[in-house]
Formats: C-alpha cells, sequence, structure tokens
C-alpha cells in the first residue's frame, strides 16, 4: 500500500484548485502539484508555505557589499597607495563617491546570483536532471494532483480513489512506485 | 487575480486554449526552418566572419588600423560599444521594470527582448576588449594581484566601473533569461520526440517538474531578480555615462548625463525591439500574441523616451548658455555648428523629433511606419553617442592639435561584423528557443485572452461561470478587434460548421418572426446587456437591428441564434434579452 | 461613500495651525544678523559688521558685549578702526567698508584670577558671536522669508506630486490605483495654499523687500556679469510669465480632473474616461518641461551662480515622492476612521513600494549630482556643496542619509510594505527628512552660514501643515471617497497579489 500513489489529473487551473480546496476539506492531505505554470492561491491550499529566497538573497548582497567594501580598502589604501587624477587613496571615506558604484554593482551581483544558485539547488536543477513529473502534460496543460496513501492512512486507498474521482477530474491514474 | 476591466484590450486574440499557446510557440522549433532562415544566417555568418577578420587585422596590425589619431582617440569603438549597451538595456527593463508595475504586455515581448540584451551585451563587449589593445590580456581589467603582471586596478576610474557594470549586467541577465526558460524547455522537453531534440532539451531544461514548490519559489527568483534588474538596468546606463560625464574632457562635464543615458537607452532598445519583433512575429505566425496594441505600447514607451531625451538635450543646450561659462558654451555650439553638425542635425531630427510622430494614433498603430521609424531611431541614438564622443573630444585645448575623425574599413568593418554576429546569434535563438514564454503566457489567458474576456470558443463555460466582462469594449478596442485577422478567423473557423443554406434558412425563419428592419433605424444593441461588439455585428449580420426585433425573442429564437452565433451558448436566455430590449425600447420612447 | 471632515479631525488640524502660528510669531523675532568675530591672539578679537544698523543698536550691541564678557571676567577695551560716518556717505552702500570694525583687547577683571577653566576670552567673543547672542535683530526677515519660501514650495510640491502622479494614472491606464484616485484629487486641490505663498514670496522680491532672488535687484545685474549674462531668461517680465503659465496650468489641470471625475460619477461611460486619458498624456508633457524649468526659476536662481543640469529631475524626484507620501498617510487616517473599507492590503503594498522606488530615483539623482560635481571638482560647481557641506554638514548628510537608508532597509522587506505602523514611522521621518532637503536646497544660499532652526522653522512648517492637511480633508468631503464609474473601478476594488 504505502508504495501506491494517486495521481489525478485535470484540464483546468481553477478546477484543480477548487478540487484541492475540495481534497484538503475532506482532510486528504497532497503530497505535490504538477502544472504547466503557478496556480495562483494554490499554496496555502496544499500547505505549501512562502520561500526564504528573498531573506537568502538578502544574506547575499549584504555580504556583496562588506566584500566590495574590504576588496576596495585592501587594494587602494592598505597594499598600494595611489594619487591618482586628483583623488588620493589615503581616506576610504573621503573618496567614498568613487567606490559607491562599484560596491552597488557587487551587492546585486552576489545577491543575484547566490540567489540563483540557492534556487537551484533548493530545485535540484542542474544541466540532466532527470525530471519527474508524472505525465509529460504537464507541461503543457494538464494539472496533476499527486495523492499519497501514506500520508492519509485514516483513509483506505479506494476511498481516496472514489473521493478524488467526485472532483472534475480528466484522468485519474494510480501507480506503484519503487 | 482574473479580474480585468473590460475596456482594455484582450492581449491575447482568439480562441485560444492552454494547448494551442504551446504549440504556436513550440511550432517553429518543432518544425522544419524556413528557407528564408537559412539564407538569413548565412547572410549574417558572412559578415560575422568579415567582422572576425577585420578584428584579427587589427590584433595583427594595431589599433592605428582604426581611424584614431591623437586627438580623437575614442570613436567608433566607444560609440558603438554604447550603442550596443544601450540597445541591450530594453530586454531587461521589459522583463523586470515591466514585472514590478504587472504590465501584462511585457510577456509577448520578453523572452526575445531578453535574448536581444544579451546578445547585445556581448558585442558592446568586444569593443573596449579590442580597444584594449593586448586581447589576450583582457583579463587585466578584473582585481588581480600585482603577480599578474599589473598593479591592483584602479577602483577611482569609472572605466573599472564600467567593467563591473557591464559584467554584472551581462551575467545577471543572463541567468534571469536563463531561469524564465527553464520551464519552457521543459515544455519541449515532454512534447519533442527525435531522441537528439529530447535529449537536448533534457539538459537544458534542467530536469523541471513544475511542481508547486518549484513554481513557488520560481515566482520569488522572478520577482527578487526583477527587483534587483530594475536598480541595475539604472545603474549601468549610469555607470556608462560617467565615462563621459566624469572624463571625457577634463574641465566639461554634465549632471544630466545619468537619467538620460538611461533613457536614451531604453529608447533605443525599445527600436531594436520592434525591429526584430515586427519581423518575428509574421515569420512565425505570432500574431495572436503579439498583436498592434503591443506595438502601440511599445511605441508609446518609445515616444515617451524619445521625449526625455529631448528635454534633456534642450536642457542641457539651455543650460550651457544659462551657465554664462565661455567653454560649457562652447562645447555645444561646436556641436551644433561645428564640423560635425551633421551628426548633432542627425541626432536631433531621429531622436527628438521623429518620435513625435507618434502621437498620432494612426502611426503609431501603423506596423510599416513603426518598423521605418525604429530604425531611424537607433540610427538617431548611434549619432547621438558619436556626438557626446566625437565632437567633444576633436576640439582639444590646444587649437593645434584640432582633428577630426575619418572611419577606415577596419572600424566599418567592426560594426558590420557585430551585427552580422548578433544577427547569427539571434536567428539561432529564434530557430532553437521559445520566442515568448509559454508558462507565463498561460497565466494571463484566462483574465486577457479575448475567448475569455468575451466569453467565446474555449472561454464561453468560464465567461458564465465567473460573469465576467460585459463586452463593452472601447471603440479603439472595437476598431482594433473588427481589424484583425485573428479575431476574424476565430469568427469565420466558429460558423463554418453549417452550410450556408442551412444558415439562410435559419436566419429567414428568425426574421419572419421577429420582423425585418434595416440598418437605418438600428438601435445601439451594446445597451442589453450581455451584447457585446462582437455580438452587435453579428445580429445586424442576420438583419437584427432595433430592440423591437429582439424584444420578440422567446426560446426557441435564443436557441436559433445560439445555433447561428456558436459563441454564447445559453448567454440570451439567462441575460432575457427580450425583457431587457423592450426596457430600453420604452425608455426610448420617452 | 460619503466622508465629512469630523469635528475632531477639524480641531487637530486647525489646532496645529494655531500653535504653528503663535509658534512662528515667537520664532520670528528670533531672527538674527551675525557680526563677525574673528579671534587674532589669545587677548584681541576683530568683530565687524556689514549690515545696517543705527548709532542707538550699536551701541546697545556693545553694552550687551560687555556685559557678557563682565559675566565671564573679562573688561574690554574698544578700539574702533573706524565707523561708518565717515565712510561712504551720500551712496549708502555698505560693500566697501563695514558699518563697525572693532579691535578688542580684553584684560581680566581684578580678583577672578586666570580663568579658572582655562577659558580662552578672545575664543569667548568668537563663540558670543557665532552664537548669534551677540547679534543684530535681521530687520529684513531673511529667515522668515527663506522659511516662507521653503514651506510654500515644499507644500505646492506635495500637490503637485499627487498630481503629476494622477495624470499618470490616467495616461498609463493604470488599474489597481483606481479606489485611491480620490486622494490625489483631494491633495491636488489644496495647490493654491503653496501657489499663494510662492507668489507672495516672488512679490516681495520683486519689490526689494528680501534679496532671495538676487537677480531681481537691477543693481546686482549692473555689477554681476554672470547675472547680466542670465537676465535673457532672468527678468521680472519673462519670469512673471512664466510663474503665470506655471500655476495657471498646474490650477487648470487640478480642477478639470476633478471636474471630470465627478462627471464620470454621474454619467458613466467610457467617453470621459478615454477624454481624460488623452489630456493626462498633454499634462505630462507640460509638466516634463515645467517641472524643469519651474525648479531653476524657484530653487535653482537662489544660487544664481551655480548650474546643474539635473537639477529640475532632482527636485522633480522629491516633489513625486512627498505626494505619495502624503497619500498614504491620509489614506492611513482615512482607513483608521473607518474609510475607504475596499482599500486592501495591496493597495498599501504597491503605494509603499512607490514610496520604497522614489526614495530610491531620488537618491540615486542626489548621488549623481553629488558625485559627478565631486569627481569633476570645478569650482564654479562645488560651491554649491561646499556651502552645504562647510555649514550643514551634519545636517546635510544625515538627511541624505535617512532619507536613502531608512526606505531602502525598511521597505524592501514585503511585510514591512503591509504593515501601518512601520509605514506611518518611516513616512513620517521620510517627510520631515525631505522638507530638510528644501530647507538645504534654500537655505545655504539666501541665509549662508547665518542659519539656525528653532521656533521659526517649527512653528511655520505645522502651521503649513495643519492648513494643508484641514485643506485636503475638507476637499475630501466635497465627492465620493469611491469613483465607482470608473473603467477600472471593478480591477482596482479586486487589486490583490
Amino acid at each position: 500500500m504505502a508504495d501506491k500513489v494517486i495521481y489525478a489529473m485535470y484540464d483546468d487551473d481553477d478546477e484543480t484548485k477548487d478540487a484541492a480546496q475540495k481534497m484538503v476539506d475532506k482532510g486528504i492531505h497532497i503530497a505535490d502539484v504538477f502544472s504547466p505554470f503557478p496556480i495562483h492561491g494554490i499554496d496555502p491550499i496544499i500547505g505549501i508555505k512562502e520561500t526564504r529566497l528573498g531573506i537568502v538573497s538578502f544574506m547575499f548582497a549584504i555580504t556583496g557589499t562588506m566584500l566590495a567594501m574590504i576588496t576596495i580598502r585592501y587594494m587602494m589604501f592598505v597594499d598600494w597607495n595611489m594619487n591618482i587624477g586628483g583623488k588620493p587613496n589615503f581616506a576610504f571615506l573621503e573618496n567614498m563617491p568613487s567606490f559607491i558604484p562599484i560596491m552597488f554593482e557587487f551587492t546585486v551581483l552576489c545577491a543575484a546570483h547566490g540567489m540563483a544558485f540557492t534556487y537551484f539547488v533548493r530545485n535540484g536543477l542542474f544541466p540532466g536532471m532527470p525530471a519527474h513529473n508524472p505525465d509529460p502534460r504537464t507541461t503543457d496543460d494538464r494539472f496533476v494532483v499527486e495523492i499519497r496513501p501514506e500520508d492519509n492512512n485514516q483513509f483506505s486507498f479506494e476511498e481516496l480513489s472514489a473521493f478524488v474521482k467526485t472532483t472534475p477530474i480528466v484522468e485519474i491514474e494510480e501507480k506503484v512506485i519503487q | 487575480m482574473h479580474k480585468e476591466s473590460d475596456i482594455r484590450i484582450p492581449l491575447i486574440l482568439g480562441d485560444k486554449s492552454y494547448r494551442d499557446i504551446t504549440d504556436d510557440i513550440i511550432r517553429p522549433i518543432e518544425g522544419k526552418a524556413p528557407k528564408g532562415w537559412y539564407i538569413l544566417i548565412t547572410i549574417f555568418a558572412i559578415f560575422g566572419l568579415w567582422g572576425i577578420g577585420c578584428i584579427v587585422y587589427l590584433l595583427g596590425v594595431g589599433i592605428g588600423s582604426w581611424g584614431l589619431n591623437k586627438t580623437v582617440e575614442w570613436a567608433w569603438d566607444i560609440t558603438n560599444f554604447v550603442w550596443w549597451v544601450g540597445i541591450g538595456h530594453a530586454g531587461t527593463l521589459i522583463s523586470a521594470v515591466l514585472l514590478l508595475f504587472r504590465q501584462k504586455w511585457r510577456m509577448a515581448i520578453n523572452r526575445a527582448a531578453e535574448a536581444m540584451t544579451i546578445f547585445a551585451v556581448m558585442m558592446a563587449g568586444l569593443f573596449p576588449l579590442i580597444h584594449m589593445g593586448r586581447l589576450w590580456v583582457g583579463y587585466w581589467v578584473f582585481p588581480l594581484p600585482n603577480q599578474f603582471g599589473s598593479l591592483w586596478v584602479n577602483f577611482n576610474s569609472p572605466l573599472l566601473w564600467d567593467v563591473f557594470a557591464i559584467s554584472t549586467y551581462f551575467s545577471v541577465g543572463l541567468v534571469f533569461w536563463y531561469i524564465g526558460l527553464i520551464p519552457d524547455f521543459a515544455t519541449i522537453r515532454d512534447r519533442v520526440t527525435s531522441p537528439v531534440a529530447k535529449r537536448a532539451y533534457t539538459v537544458l531544461s534542467f530536469g523541471w517538474s513544475g511542481n508547486a514548490k518549484a513554481w513557488n519559489r520560481f515566482e520569488m527568483v522572478s520577482l527578487v531578480l526583477a527587483g534587483l534588474a530594475t536598480p541595475l538596468v539604472f545603474s549601468v546606463h549610469s555607470i556608462v555615462s560617467f565615462d563621459f560625464a566624469t572624463s571625457i574632457i577634463p574641465g566639461w562635464h554634465t549632471t544630466i548625463f545619468p537619467p538620460y543615458f538611461v533613457a536614451g537607452a531604453v529608447f533605443s532598445g525599445f527600436a531594436m525591439v520592434q525591429t526584430l519583433m515586427l519581423i518575428l512575429r509574421k515569420a512565425f505566425g505570432l500574431e495572436a500574441y503579439l498583436h498592434v496594441k503591443h506595438i502601440e505600447y511599445m511605441n508609446i514607451v518609445i515616444m515617451t523616451t524619445g521625449s526625455i531625451v529631448g528635454v534633456a538635450y534642450i536642457t542641457e543646450l539651455f543650460i550651457s548658455w544659462y551657465s554664462g561659462v565661455e567653454y560649457e558654451a562652447y562645447a555645444f555650439w561646436n556641436r551644433a555648428t561645428g564640423p560635425y553638425w551633421w551628426a548633432y542635425a542627425s541626432m536631433m531630427t531621429c531622436n527628438v523629433l521623429s518620435p513625435q510622430f507618434f502621437w498620432f494614433k494612426k502611426l503609431r498603430t501603423s506596423l510599416t511606419f513603426t518598423f521605418v521609424l525604429a530604425i531611424v531611431v537607433n540610427t538617431g541614438m548611434w549619432f547621438e553617442r558619436f556626438v557626446i564622443i566625437v565632437t567633444s573630444i576633436h576640439r582639444d585645448y590646444l587649437p593645434s592639435a584640432w582633428s577630426y575623425f575619418h572611419p577606415t574599413w577596419v572600424d566599418i568593418g567592426v560594426y558590420i561584423g557585430t551585427m552580422g554576429l548578433f544577427g547569427v546569434l539571434y536567428l539561432l535563438f529564434a530557430r532553437y528557443f521559445p520566442v515568448m514564454p509559454i508558462a507565463e503566457l498561460k497565466t494571463i489567458l484566462k483574465s486577457s485572452g479575448q475567448n475569455f474576456k468575451e466569453g467565446f470558443g474555449n472561454g464561453a463555460g468560464y465567461y458564465d461561470e465567473h460573469g465576467h466582462g460585459h463586452a463593452i469594449i472601447s471603440p479603439e478596442a472595437a476598431a482594433l478587434l473588427s481589424t484583425d485577422k485573428v479575431s476574424v478567423k476565430a469568427e469565420e473557423e466558429n460558423s463554418k460548421e453549417m452550410t450556408s443554406e442551412e444558415i439562410l434558412a435559419t436566419k429567414n425563419s428568425l426574421l419572419e418572426r421577429l420582423g425585418s428592419a434595416t440598418a437605418e433605424d438600428k438601435d445601439n444593441l451594446k445597451l442589453i446587456s450581455g451584447v457585446g461588439v462582437v455580438l452587435e455585428g453579428k445580429l445586424n449580420e442576420m438583419g437584427i437591428f432595433t430592440f423591437s426585433q429582439v424584444s420578440k425573442m422567446v426560446i426557441e429564437d435564443y436557441n436559433m441564434l445560439d445555433s447561428l452565433t456558436k459563441s454564447f451558448p445559453g448567454r440570451a436566455e439567462r441575460d432575457d434579452w427580450a425583457a431587457q430590449a423592450l426596457k430600453l425600447m420604452n425608455d426610448n420612447n420617452i | 461613500m460619503e466622508y465629512q471632515i469630523s469635528d475632531k479631525a477639524k480641531k487637530v488640524t486647525l489646532g496645529l495651525a494655531a500653535l504653528g502660528l503663535v509658534l512662528m510669531i515667537i520664532g520670528f523675532f528670533s531672527q538674527k544678523e551675525y557680526v563677525f568675530a574673528e579671534r587674532l591672539d589669545e587677548h584681541s578679537v576683530k568683530v565687524e559688521y556689514w549690515g545696517k544698523a543705527d548709532e542707538s543698536q550699536i551701541d546697545g550691541l556693545k553694552a550687551k558685549l560687555i556685559s557678557e564678557m563682565e559675566n565671564k571676567g573679562y573688561a574690554l577695551d574698544f578700539h574702533e578702526a573706524h565707523s561708518h560716518d565717515e565712510h561712504a556717505e551720500g551712496h549708502g552702500t555698505h560693500h566697501e567698508s563695514p558699518t563697525f570694525l572693532w579691535n578688542i583687547h580684553l584684560s581680566h577683571l581684578e580678583g577672578e584670577g586666570h580663568g579658572g577653566h582655562g577659558a580662552d576670552g578672545a575664543q569667548a567673543i568668537v563663540d558670543l558671536c557665532e552664537s548669534g547672542t551677540i547679534s543684530f535683530f535681521d530687520s529684513h526677515w531673511r529667515r522668515f522669508w527663506s522659511n516662507l519660501l521653503i514651506n510654500g514650495f515644499f507644500f505646492f510640491g506635495i500637490s503637485l506630486g499627487a498630481l503629476f502622479y494622477l495624470a499618470l494614472q490616467y495616461a498609463t491606464e493604470s488599474g489597481w490605483g483606481v479606489v485611491l484616485l480620490r486622494v490625489y484629487e483631494a491633495i491636488a486641490q489644496a495647490m493654491p495654499i503653496g501657489i499663494i505663498v510662492l507668489v507672495l514670496v516672488f512679490i516681495t522680491g520683486a519689490f526689494g523687500l528680501h534679496s532671495i532672488y538676487s537677480w531681481m535687484d537691477p543693481a546686482n545685474v549692473e555689477a554681476d556679469h554672470l547675472i547680466w549674462k542670465k537676465s535673457g531668461y532672468f527678468n521680472q517680465g519673462f519670469f512673471w510669465l512664466r510663474v503665470i503659465v506655471y500655476f495657471g496650468t498646474f490650477l487648470f489641470f487640478a480642477n478639470w480632473f476633478r471636474k471630470m471625475s465627478r462627471k464620470e460619477d454621474n454619467e458613466g461611460g467610457t467617453e470621459i474616461h478615454f477624454k481624460m486619458y488623452r489630456k493626462a498624456a498633454l499634462f505630462l508633457v507640460l509638466f516634463a518641461v515645467f517641472s524643469s524649468t519651474m525648479s531653476w526659476d524657484f530653487i535653482m536662481s537662489i544660487d544664481i551662480h551655480w548650474y546643474s543640469t539635473l537639477f529640475g529631475w532632482y527636485t522633480f524626484s522629491g516633489i513625486w515622492l512627498t505626494g505619495m507620501i502624503m497619500v498614504i498617510m491620509i489614506v492611513g487616517y482615512l482607513k483608521s476612521q473607518g474609510y475607504l473599507e475596499l482599500v486592501n492590503k495591496s493597495h498599501i503594498h504597491d503605494v509603499a513600494k512607490w514610496m520604497f522606488a522614489l526614495s530610491f530615483l531620488w537618491s540615486y539623482l542626489w548621488f549623481s549630482q553629488f558625485m559627478l560635481i565631486w569627481y569633476s571638482n570645478m569650482g564654479e560647481e562645488t560651491i554649491y556643496y561646499w556651502e552645504r557641506i562647510m555649514e550643514y554638514k551634519y545636517l546635510y548628510f544625515t538627511m541624505f542619509g535617512l532619507n536613502f537608508a531608512l526606505p531602502l532597509i525598511f521597505f524592501i522587506a514585503r511585510d514591512v510594505k503591509r504593515s501601518w505602523s512601520f509605514i506611518i514611522v518611516i513616512g513620517t521621518i521620510t517627510f520631515i527628512g525631505h522638507w530638510f532637503d528644501v530647507f538645504m536646497m534654500v537655505m545655504p544660499g539666501t541665509l549662508h552660514d547665518e542659519w539656525s532652526f528653532g521656533l521659526l522653522e517649527i512653528g511655520m512648517f505645522v502651521l503649513f501643515l495643519g492648513a494643508f492637511v484641514y485643506t485636503v480633508l475638507k476637499s475630501l468631503g466635497k465627492a465620493p471617497l469611491m469613483q465607482e464609474n470608473h473603467p477600472f473601478f471593478e480591477e482596482s476594488k479586486h487589486h490583490h497579489f
């Protein structure tokens, strides 16, 4: 039993959302939803928390600013002082306006790449990774709700499958997974 | 969020479903490339190779093979650099700024514009690299320890800021673009049949599965990247402007440069997007997704930014007089009347005057005119950079050093070569990448698809359930829809199931009961809730013109109507047109 | 849903205005004209004064100085270098020699010993002069006029910013903000307050009551080559023509938008909307030109020798931002009173986003102007920042720092943009911060190093704030709060993200 999984397929995003709501109201735990585009408003229904990637990006941004400041200070003031074009490198603060552009760029660089990298890692996205959407049509115009009986021990497999069939599904697949 | 005002023109025309969107966008990838594609890519490749040849020659004999001289030591190279960077501004602006402003029309163009951005920045980057002379130590622009042969880079120099700005812009733009591409690659991966393509798109799609959490993260990443890219776009061209604003001639500068360069960049970028997209939509048959309204929106952006640039030009001129400083005044006087007056005149005409034509609706909705004007704008923007750079420096502090710049064949060759390389890259993109964001387009189908807004075809059921729109479409929308081929095609498809005799018979029996009327005593049928421009046209076609005719309708007539129009099953009955018409008729009499 | 200004709001706003008036009147008498003191050595100081003062005023000042120094244990010995009686009779000019110049020699009073805490008597005199303890009353009321200009421009700017955004909403066919548009309209309706005050400042300037605009004085035009060169643009006739055109245009559009949206309320349909759409575009075109020239005319010409091409856009960004802050504050007030129930968190989020974006834009333009002038280091341009940094250093950079960093750090988070308490605190601080921005645009050019911040400034700001908010709330009551016939009303009502 624990190895089984139900894939309920819909052909409309609003119907998927309504069906998911109905199942959740009934007490069914939905393992995942696969869709060709983000369905707005489904995250709270199936219990997905707001991602914290924004915070990650902010952390990377601060790191970037600090790194840029340290680097500039080291190269321009500690390691090799110069007086270029009347802009002497003796005081970081006095030459600050010159350094703002690079500090800003480096901040953005770190924030964007740091977050993008985290995003790839968290989603398991790398070149050549195998996809695990249950049906190739879920990247086209089908929406699949995945229900795992192991998450829903209070219902029998038949009950689950019967309830899913009361929603406007277009296909249902019961699959044994390894 | 599927709520959109009725007076907004649908962004996706015709009767589209999610499947149709996938099909329409992927079709060019799945099919065989047309002959034109091979011809074009060959031509561009020849130009590109020629350009590479010029670069190799230049590396062999030195920078002297350009037309530079002791006074004008910056000319076409930096002009071309800024020109390309400027063009590279529209992409990120469209996908980032317009995303933050929730402008849905961006979705028709953002993918292609971002590709354009990335290729344009690549072309731009070539010029300073070549100009630095020793291309093989180009990495010295980055802060490297002294052991590498150079001192630490100078963080006080605007040219170094440029290095950071451009490389940040390029890499962030690339990541932004690619993250958006991944779900669409997955779509292609799950459709293509050829094993080579399947494997290629499997690699490209990074194993995207489209589960809810991934989409959740995807949206956050898009939003944050947009938030980061917006100030980035501003900063990059501001920093490019600092190259000139701080250092092109000691003793002269102007503070308005940063924002005005940004406006100019957006201006030229959008013009380039117009040039490319007008061809692309035609070649790939994407008129339903990128129609006249999109073009018009872009033209309004061009007009606005062109005017901002114009205000900045005039501000500079005025302040140079206002300052009372002779040198300041001379710098501008010399631009307008000196030996380079022709460049200044071209810049003023192309950048300030020509976009003003877009105040006329007729012109900004004309595709041919838009295409021509977009090219004019880009020419003008090239001249703008030329004026700022060459005109500023050709009058040195020593009159004996005054000089004039003549481009050599290498100058021209490298410039044309970058256009060729750009063309090759862009054609490859158009051939193998989805040129519009498939997933994003699907999210706006229900709010901005014509069928969903007006309630026919795939949108019919949805229309009823959600009580969408009352099809009060603005006059301009109506004009657009009635002239647009796509919408006409959709109508044709709807009515072709009946034979023409059948239609005629039904029509006659309908008119028999309702009484006939002519176009002269036509009532405004749109006042009936549920009747829009499209439907009114259909009713008129059938010979129904007046409220009195509608008021006589009974259930059979409604059904007959449904079989004729095919678009609003059950609608007339539910809204009780007859009663409404009766009321309207009475109102009219009073 | 109709709104009527409540009695309490009336009392609070008018009370504020009254309180401001009282403070301002008290502050009015604290305007000073400074005398200049230079320490020569431990025992001698040079004090000079170039302004106008009659014999009795000078004697009074002298007596005050003597008594002040007596308390500190010093006796003063005056050597008058020359007095104005000997000089420049008949010319009435004080350009050539000071009104008085005292060389003061200090000696310790008997029995006081050597000022126990090592105090330097000469320095004490300098301090007394610099702090304004020893100074004349400024009979030109320079501080008063400068403040009038600051507040007039600041509050005019708020209305103008709101009007600009209103036009922008129509021209860009934005849907989300329709439920807020009446607030923009009402704020734009308060524009006459700023206009009247600005016109008052210009008229008095034209009659020579103050010298904020030095180009208005024909003597200066003659004497100053750079002003003379500008006289084709800065002459009374052309200036007044421009003033009439600016104010006429802005008032016309403010009223026209109001009238049309009221008409739409009654008549419905989409025709009026498209009319407004087109007119809004026209307004934006005019605004694009006027916002720059206006800021040159009203503000940049205070420092008549200085010029910056970016100045107009910089001023504009500040105007726009303060307009948005005022909008969100009024919305916050109305919501707390139970109105505007259709305005949800998403609308607030969007307005806060604008505050964030505009703060960033303003900082970007500030930095661009500052950095470019700093970098190229040309005397005729750096003078502007020199004055601001030398005399106003901490105030100036605090102003910039707060206006830049606060919105940046806090408004970056989504939840903050939806939290009223954050919005109100940050909004208030940046609102005041941008008042100081205008302060910094004006004061260094009019009072130079003789500025101070006291009851006059606070009082007048509070007076204007009270009157302004009162006017806004009053005009809010003249129309329904919702434009239910606006074609995007439904879109705005269901705005949610």
